[in-house]
């Protein structure tokens, strides 16, 4: 049954595979969805699925997706009653959520003065530690500190150590400093990064510890006070802070331990008054320590592997919640099952050091079978240009167990076929095969560790030997055997191959 | 019998391809470096196909493929999750005297853009003397810094970008000359 909310136009602020998963989300509940549409967008994807589109001159990001005030004047003159930002972009630009409530429409997400508060990581990590919620040592000086002061600073929290952006996220801005005459450089570069992504180059330093987990807790919140835990997701595989592949259930956790970590992310949940979808981040050492990160106040990119366990749209809860209503479910009623994972797609080539590759997707066939969902951003025929982030889609896979999933996933990951752009679909599928990621031995230092190349087969000589077989075979097309007998019928003909036939018998 | 150079790490030796279609499907591929290869091409159409390998055992293990050709030289071939390129060498006939062009893997005095992108930051100006492996250059693409690092020892000859300028793929950045 399709519930009765007080919005029905809804502005996927928003590009990509997320934005063609929310447009698709809205349509599930009978909703309007308006895509954003810029420059080199007008025949992307998240456009091609919507009900309405709005055009946003210009090409980069800055000029477009990211210009809060001018997609809210669009929104109002084309009668947009709430608004779903997406990840990134401006999901958690507190300016942005106020802005939208002033004006009158729904931002689908938390409040403005809990993103604010979030977003700002010094002040986030002193509430949690306020509640009660173990965080990583670190030092947080005032923006106005003079550099001798944030070297003995670094000195005392001990090296390694990291340089993270106050208002940072999704591993933009952060830099990890082996020694200290590494530190001014770090600290430079992640200021400028960050001013550059977010607007804001404050930095802050945190202990670095040696081979952690990230695991993460789905949180979500209503405007009755409710809050649910949705489990765990476990991210530990990332390259360069860029989480690649996520999974749910952590192979870490037993259930004494998954209770402590998913009270401690209620406890920080109930202490900001959150609702709606949101994330609270930790990491987890080798003895069962683990300490808060940070609050993403959005929907994450890793969420599908939580819907696929808990069986739930966490896109129709925001909904819902946004609408005032109840969550439709108590704890008690959350029972995750069997194992979900994500592999994230990106036009990355891994043979030259993950440079981003753009172009023009000449093939794209995602895999299909069983429990296997593939939220893309682009189909065949695609530009994949310079402007965006290069992830192409997230491709998840759901199965009973995990040894199942991973199977499944490397099977899947074998019959993705992206021609066009460089990829890194068969470096996941390393790590998916890995011994020691198999085994659950994941850390967010694993990629380093364990030097996984690039593209294993490549260097097979029948694979090569094929291929140079494939290339020298016929240019024509030649038919199987069964059809070219039924095309012999003379209704099957279609007028050009018909003429094609003539003039080779002639 | 096209000759074909194949991009993988190991192999670039151009090997050449005679390719032999026999009864029912069956084809037989000899290799210049004395391989040969028997299968069956069950169908290729204009993009997409199906080549089939005896086994041992009696069954065939089948091949999907895609080949793209790219343009008139190259070929993109997809097969077994793997993308494998091919280029048909360019026989360009030798002019007597003329002097060939720098074997590829000789630094060409010219800095080029690897990627298309934003120009953030220029580490270096002209005159300047840089070892192999001194950052040069940032670029910022899909929203992520690459910094560019000298090839080899040499210096700054001239510089061609400024700060905020799109460049495209292979432009050339900087010419840096190199100490003889």
């Amino acid at each position: 049954m399709i519930p009765k909310l007080p919005f029905r136009k809804v502005l996927v602020a928003n590009r990509g595979e997320i934005a063609v998963r929310i447009i698709r989300g809205l349509r599930d509940m009978d909703l309007e969805a308006v895509a954003l549409a810029s420059d080199p967008d007008q025949a992307a994807e998240h456009v091609r699925i919507a009900n309405e589109v709005i055009f946003l001159p210009g090409a980069s990001s800055g000029e477009t997706y990211l210009q809060g005030q001018k997609i809210i004047e669009l929104a109002k003159a084309n009668g947009i009653e709430a608004i779903h930002p997406g990840y990134g972009f401006l999901s958690e630009n507190a300016d942005f959520a106020a802005a939208c409530e002033q004006a009158g429409i729904i931002f689908i997400g938390p409040k403005s003065d809990v993103i604010r508060q979030m977003g700002d990581k010094v002040r986030a990590k002193a509430l949690m530690q306020a509640a009660n919620v173990p965080v990583v040592p670190g030092w947080s000086g005032d923006a106005n500190a003079d550099w001798s002061e944030i070297e003995s600073a670094a000195k005392a929290v001990g090296f390694p150590v990291l340089v993270k952006a106050a208002a940072g996220g999704g591993g933009k801005g952060m830099r990890l400093v082996q020694n200290p005459n590494e530190l001014k450089d770090a600290w430079d570069s992640a200021a400028r990064e960050a001013q550059s992504a977010f607007g804001d180059s404050r930095i802050f330093l945190e202990k670095y510890l040696d081979r952690p987990r990230h695991v993460e807790f789905q949180i979500f919140g209503d405007n009755q006070g409710n809050v649910l835990q949705l489990f765990e997701r476990e991210c530990s595989i990332q390259r360069r802070h860029q989480k690649l592949i996520e999974e749910t259930p952590s192979p870490a956790l037993n259930w004494e331990l998954r209770a402590r970590m998913a009270d401690a992310a209620v406890k920080a949940a109930k202490a900001m008054s959150y609702t709606s979808a949101g994330t609270v981040e930790f990491i987890l050492d080798g003895s069962g320590n683990f300490y808060f990160l940070e609050v993403n106040t959005r929907l994450q990119v890793e969420h599908p592997i939580t819907e696929l366990t808990v069986g739930q749209d966490l896109l129709r809860w925001q909904l819902l919640v946004a609408a005032g209503q109840a969550l439709p479910l108590t704890q008690e009623q959350i029972q995750p099952r069997g194992h979900a994972i994500e592999c994230r797609i990106c036009a990355e080539d891994p043979e030259q050091n993950f440079m981003p590759s753009t172009g023009h997707l000449i093939l794209y066939r995602p895999p299909e079978g069983p429990f296997i969902r593939v939220d893309s951003g682009v189909r065949e025929g695609s530009e994949v240009s310079v402007y965006y982030d290069p992830m192409l889609a997230k491709l998840v896979v759901w199965a009973p167990d995990r040894d199942a999933a991973l199977d499944r996933m490397s099977r899947a990951l074998k019959d993705f076929v992206i021609v066009g752009v460089a990829h890194n679909a068969m470096f996941l599928r390393s790590i998916i095969d890995h011994p020691a990621f198999r085994a659950g031995d994941s850390h967010t230092h694993f990629l380093v560790e364990h030097e996984i190349p690039g593209k294993p087969a490549c260097d097979n000589p029948l694979l090569q030997d094929l291929a140079l077989a494939i290339a020298a075979a016929p240019k024509q097309t030649i038919q199987p055997a069964n059809e070219q007998n039924s095309s012999a019928h003379p209704a099957r003909i279609s007028p050009w191959t018909a003429s094609d036939r003539w003039r080779n018998h002639g | 019998m096209p000759e074909l150079k194949i991009h993988t790490s190991s192999q670039t030796d151009p090997v050449s391809v005679d390719w032999r279609s026999l009864e029912a499907d069956t084809f037989e591929t000899q290799y210049s470096n004395g391989k040969t290869l028997t299968g069956k091409l069950h169908w290729i159409s204009e993009k997409s196909g199906l080549i089939s390998l005896n086994n041992a055992a009696g069954s065939s293990k089948v091949y999907p493929f895609y080949r793209i050709n790219e343009n008139s030289t190259t070929t993109l071939i997809w097969i077994e999750g793997q993308i494998l390129t091919l280029t048909q060498p360019r026989r360009e006939p030798r002019r007597a005297g003329a002097k060939s062009s720098a074997p590829s893997g000789v630094f060409d005095g010219k800095l080029r853009a690897p990627l298309p992108g934003k120009v953030l930051r220029l580490l270096v100006k002209p005159g300047d003397p840089i070892e192999a492996g001194t950052p040069l250059v940032i670029l910022e693409s899909m929203k992520m810094e690459t910094t560019l690092t000298a090839p080899v020892a040499a210096e700054i000859e001239s510089i061609l970008i400024n700060p905020n300028d799109l460049v495209d793929k292979g432009s050339v950045l900087m010419h840096l000359k190199t100490k003889p």
